[in-house]
């Protein structure tokens, strides 16, 4: 579903992600950790077609991004880690205006909208302009916009900060949904029981470079993912030294 | 403290000017020189403006021995034009900046907070009255002879007259604020305000030369009307420029009092208005059939939403649109004038010709791509990462801007053209050339805003007033516009109105063909690099 090969992201002289390749397949949740800093957030923008990239490929289920952006955006959503959306709109405004844009039929979008809003509690606020919306409402919209068009690749860049317990649990059995419907989503987070949790593949990234990436049991073994995330993180900066 | 949030107001305000908004970058030298230049030559044509009238005020006053009623017209028409200038700033810069909760959650005292944005507010109040009032005082002093304490008094009333149009503007921003807050229909609230207030300071101006005959011919009266008690800070401000003592002290205890209680006011009240809640009934949500409409039609939708829901941007950003309405409306009442031009002995091409120029400076006078894309600020991910191409975005964004100028200008054109009896052929090239210096004027305001964005806004109303790529594609709109006139009279007036008209019109198309060859070109690769 997303092939990332030798993907490399220079702001000046420093290299944000350095010749970094993923592979990322249908049905999968595949976590990606780092410190602040790390690439995360670069590495999914370059994805989404937001940042441009100097070398390597970035391929959504076969089509290129950098050749044919349009086409790749059609496939995917992504959630920022803070959902800056048009304040100047109601929530139900926004959402038709995703779905405009995603060109999703009004019968479809209807259905979506009254689940996903129903399944988030939001339906209430919907006439609500978003200015007047908490952090987490507006993330809530943020995930129902996403969902709304049917993607095939789901780009989430901390999806839980904010939300409610409720709402994040809601979140984990959509995306369990979603990939179990041949979906796959990738999705940066600091909270690593939850991806510990979550996952199906895990990266780790430190400096723009992957240090470890593979099933949940190869990357941590019989270890806990935060004592493995801290060893690596700790190995990493020695071999640096 | 202090200090640093003085910094970071003023550096706020700076940056829309000395930086790249998209890129961090710091503008070249070359264009900030022609900031400076463009900045300059607004302000000498205001400043001379103000020469003028203080040249033929001041001898008349001098004439008839009341050289204070000189000085307390001009302070008034000071006083006006600061409040002018400052008052629909005043509600955004003292309460909705969107660094509020941020700099609220940090040990600095609301007081402080609002001490500065107040000092930020009388710099802009100060550049406006000063404009008007230093000619004035250079005037006067030129043709009397110098003597020091009136000087004193005059630099003294300088600096305190942008401290009376600050507690007015205050006041009033805080009153909008308050009533904005607690009343459901605040956009409505606020356009009819807007509007009203843009009516009458039209009135005014198209009574100006009447006004200012009445004046001049009659001193006496003038001076008497000073007597009124709402007025009679300004006949203290008059006698004190002119060296009265006990009117220079009644006047600094007067603006000072009434800045001090109103700092006062807006410092107890400065919390509590900033962070108030908007109240007003939840609206309900129910769930309605919906239709689908284009990626293009959304974007301008989108923009549309963007627009008409925030008088403020829409009033600074179009108010070509509303200028145009009034004319209509100015020359429905005055049929008569119309129906003398229409009648008068002159070739019919040349009244169609002026028309044109005039509504084309009206349209001109919308700049609303100019600020399109400096708008998107922090929502700018939302576009880019959704599945349209940049072309799309900008061509939602142009036809906005076009849409909102022709809409009520072209039915404005028409009407005018029936009243001034002008052919139908000519009413129709008058048509299609504002059409032209429309999309014109849509493509290049897009162009200049793509090279000079400005992201980083903490309140939109920055990325609109405060852009240099909204002044710029002003003043390049208005030229354009004086070029059609310029060019009929040095070879136009030779050829048929629709032959002239025909040819710019042309040649407006050619010139936007080329813009928009430039940001297929180059201005889809500048938007992606935002």
């Amino acid at each position: 579903m997303l092939r990332i090969t030798n993907l490399t992201k220079t702001y000046g002289n420093k290299n944000a992600v350095d010749n970094l390749s993923l592979h990322i397949q249908k049905g999968e949740i595949f976590g990606f950790i780092g410190h602040n800093g790390a690439g995360k957030t670069t590495t999914l923008k370059a994805i989404c077609g937001i940042l441009q990239f100097e070398k390597g490929e970035i391929r959504i289920d076969g089509v290129s991004v950098a050749k044919d952006p349009i086409a790749c955006k059609k496939m995917l959503a992504y959630i920022p880690d803070n959902p800056d959306l048009y304040t100047f709109m109601t929530g139900i405004q926004y959402l038709h205006f995703v779905a405009d844009i995603y060109g999703v039929s009004a019968d479809k979008r209807q259905e979506k909208i009254r689940h996903f809003a129903d399944a988030f509690s939001l339906t209430q606020d919907l006439a609500q302009p978003i200015a007047a919306y908490s952090h987490g409402m507006k993330q809530k919209l943020a995930v129902i916009s996403a969902l709304i068009h049917e993607p095939k690749l789901i780009l989430m860049d901390e999806p839980f900060v904010g939300l409610d317990p409720k709402a994040a649990h809601t979140l984990k059995e959509i995306m369990r949904e979603f990939c179990k419907q041949g979906g796959a989503i990738f999705f940066s987070t600091h909270v690593l029981e939850v991806a510990e949790k979550l996952c199906d593949k895990v990266a780790i990234i430190k400096g723009g470079k992957l240090i470890k990436a593979g099933t949940m049991d190869e990357v941590k073994g019989d270890d806990s993912l935060e004592e493995v995330f801290l060893e690596l993180e700790n190995d990493h900066a020695e071999s640096l030294t | 403290m202090l200090k640093a949030l003085l910094k970071k107001q003023f550096a706020e305000l700076l940056s829309a000017f000395a930086f790249r908004g998209g890129e961090k970058k710091r503008r070249k030298t070359g264009m900030l020189v022609l900031v400076g230049i463009l900045m300059l030559y607004a302000l000498a044509a205001m400043v001379y403006l103000m020469w003028v009238l203080s040249d033929s005020m001041c001898q008349v006053m001098l004439t008839i021995g009341k050289p204070w009623v000189y000085f307390a017209f001009m302070g008034t028409l000071a006083f006006g034009t600061g409040l002018i200038g400052s008052v629909f700033m005043t509600k955004s810069i003292l309460y909705e900046a969107k660094d509020n909760d941020l700099l609220l959650s940090m040990p600095i005292p609301p007081k402080a907070l609002l001490l500065v944005r107040m000092i930020a507010l009388y710099a802009m109040a100060f550049l406006f009255t000063s404009i008007a009032f230093i000619p004035c005082i250079v005037r006067y002093f030129t043709l009397t002879t110098f003597s020091v304490l009136p000087l004193i008094f005059c630099i003294l009333i300088t600096l305190l007259l942008p401290l009376g149009v600050l507690a007015v503007s205050c006041l009033l921003g805080w009153l909008i604020a308050v009533l904005t807050a607690r009343l459901p229909a605040k956009n409505l609230i606020t356009t009819v305000l807007l509007i009203a207030f843009f009516i009458g300071y039209a009135v005014l101006v198209s009574n100006m030369n009447e006004v200012l005959t009445f004046i001049m011919t009659n001193g006496e009266a003038l001076a008497q009307g000073f007597e009124n008690p709402l007025l009679i800070v300004f006949r203290q401000m008059g006698l004190g420029a002119t060296g009265d003592s006990i009117g220079m002290l009644i006047f600094v205890l007067l603006f000072a009092g009434v800045f001090a209680l109103t700092y006062l006011l807006l410092s107890v009240t400065f919390l509590k208005t900033a962070t108030m809640k908007k109240s007003g009934a939840k609206a309900k949500y129910v769930e309605k059939q919906s239709k689908s409409r284009s990626a293009v039609w959304a974007i301008f939708f989108k923009e549309c939403t963007r627009y008409l829901k925030n008088p403020m941007i829409l009033f600074n950003c179009g108010i070509g649109s509303v200028i145009g309405v009034v004319f209509a409306g100015v020359a429905l009442f005055n049929t008569e004038l119309c129906a003398t031009i229409a009648h008068a002995p002159i070739y019919k091409g040349e009244v169609a010709v002026i028309l044109t120029v005039i509504l084309c400076f009206i349209a001109a006078s919308n700049i609303i791509s100019a600020s399109s894309i400096s708008l998107e600020g922090q929502n700018l991910w939302l576009l880019r990462s959704m599945p349209v191409s940049a072309m799309e975005i900008f061509g939602a964004k142009t036809a906005f801007h076009a849409a909102y100028t022709l809409i009520p200008l072209a039915p404005v054109t028409v009407l005018i053209c029936v009243l001034l009896e002008i052919p139908v052929l000519m009413t129709v090239c008058a048509i299609i050339t504002l059409i032209c210096i429309t999309l014109l004027c849509a493509t290049l305001g897009l162009v200049i805003n793509l090279k000079m964005p400005n992201l980083k806004w903490t309140n939109e109303m920055v990325a609109v007033k405060q852009s240099f790529s909204a002044v710029l594609a002003m003043f390049a709109c208005w030229g354009v516009s004086l070029l059609v006139i310029g060019g009929y009279f040095w070879f136009g007036k030779y050829l048929y109105a629709e032959l002239y008209l025909t040819l710019v019109s042309c040649l407006f198309f050619a010139v936007t063909a080329l813009l928009w060859w430039w940001v297929y070109k180059r201005g889809t690769r500048v938007f992606e690099s935002l």
